[in-house]
């Protein structure tokens, strides 16, 4: 039941997302996918083995969605906001999308907690926050030097 | 704990610092593809590894291998995946550079994944890998996919990398 849910809300936004047209070129989404990914594996890894405040379901079915959604569904919305972003000159017009970024990225992990496919154990809001923010800002400021440099 | 540091400071630890230092020697290769696709390449080669350890190794509900000393995430374990930067890069280094037709890259394909196999042995027997459930056999299909997705991936670039050079020389003329 999850897998099916996590995996349709995902491929229909990387459906919408192929068909619009966009700003980035695709070395910029391929680095800021990869980013993301760097970025978010060791945190997460740290958050449920190390400090165990949260918990994966050890249930086949919710192992493959939660792993759908790391490597598919949360960088493709920071792809999005990102692209997002690109269609606005002001400064807090950016910085706006961003903190709406961070809690719809909030929102899939309470939704993930709700489904049971992740397990509460420590976890809050405040952590949430930090730690969606710390992925999206780290790999927003990469993705602006890789922009700068090279496109 | 945040993160934990070795148990014991033996040859796994030995041998990620001196595969680390080694490859600080891929700078002084002669340039052979354009810097923004190096870039990607790296970071795929640093990306693979730890998505394929995050979902079968440390972490239920397969738990196939153990990384370094412990169960926990190690500082070791973030440097070990500086180990496989250049593995990536000089796999596609060579394929630039040999330009491999036809049934020479499935010999090339096949090269390199029995260098993987070998490697991934001689890390076995220096305890950076402790399988349990895992076997050697079962690598070798696994790099013969990720080395042929891996090169079609740099071809994926190769062609982008192309058309965006085109695109500005088109709009320089006009």
């Amino acid at each position: 039941m999850n897998i099916s849910i996590i995996s349709s809300v995902t491929l229909l936004i990387l459906i919408s997302f192929c068909v619009t047209p966009k700003k980035m070129h695709i070395f910029e989404i391929l680095f800021i996918w990869i980013v993301v990914w760097l970025l978010m594996h060791p945190l997460s890894w740290i958050i449920y083995v190390n400090l165990t405040w949260i918990k994966v379901s050890t249930k086949l079915g919710d192992f493959w969605a939660y792993a759908f959604e790391r490597l598919l569904l949360l960088p493709l919305l920071i792809v999005l906001f990102f692209e997002i972003s690109l269609r606005f000159n002001r400064k807090t017009a950016k910085c706006f999308i961003l903190f709406v970024a961070i809690l719809i990225l909030m929102l899939d992990e309470y939704a993930l907690l709700r489904m049971g496919v992740l397990q509460d154990v420590k976890w809050n809001i405040v952590y949430s926050f930090i730690g969606k923010s710390f992925i999206l800002l780290v790999s927003y400021f990469l993705w602006m030097r890789f922009r700068r440099k090279f496109i | 704990m945040f993160l934990y540091l070795p148990k014991h400071f033996d040859e796994n630890e030995w041998f990620i610092i001196i595969v680390l230092l080694l490859s600080i020697f891929l700078v002084r290769l002669p340039k052979r593809m354009p810097t923004e696709v190096s870039y990607l390449i790296v970071l795929l080669s640093l990306a693979i590894p730890n998505i394929i350890d995050h979902s079968i190794a440390a972490i239920s509900p397969y738990d196939v291998y153990r990384i370094n000393d412990s169960e926990k995430y190690e500082l070791f374990d973030i440097l070990l995946s500086g180990v496989y930067i250049p593995f990536g890069y000089l796999c596609v280094y060579f394929y630039e550079w040999f330009r491999p037709k036809k049934m020479k890259i499935v010999f090339y394909i096949l090269s390199w994944s029995l260098f993987a196999i070998c490697f991934e042995f001689v890390i076995v027997r220096l305890h950076v890998f402790t399988y349990h459930g895992w076997k050697l056999v079962y690598s070798f299909p696994t790099y013969l996919l990720v080395i042929s997705l891996f090169l079609s991936y740099y071809e994926f670039l190769l062609f982008h990398h192309k058309k965006k050079v085109e695109s500005e020389i088109h709009y320089r003329n006009t």
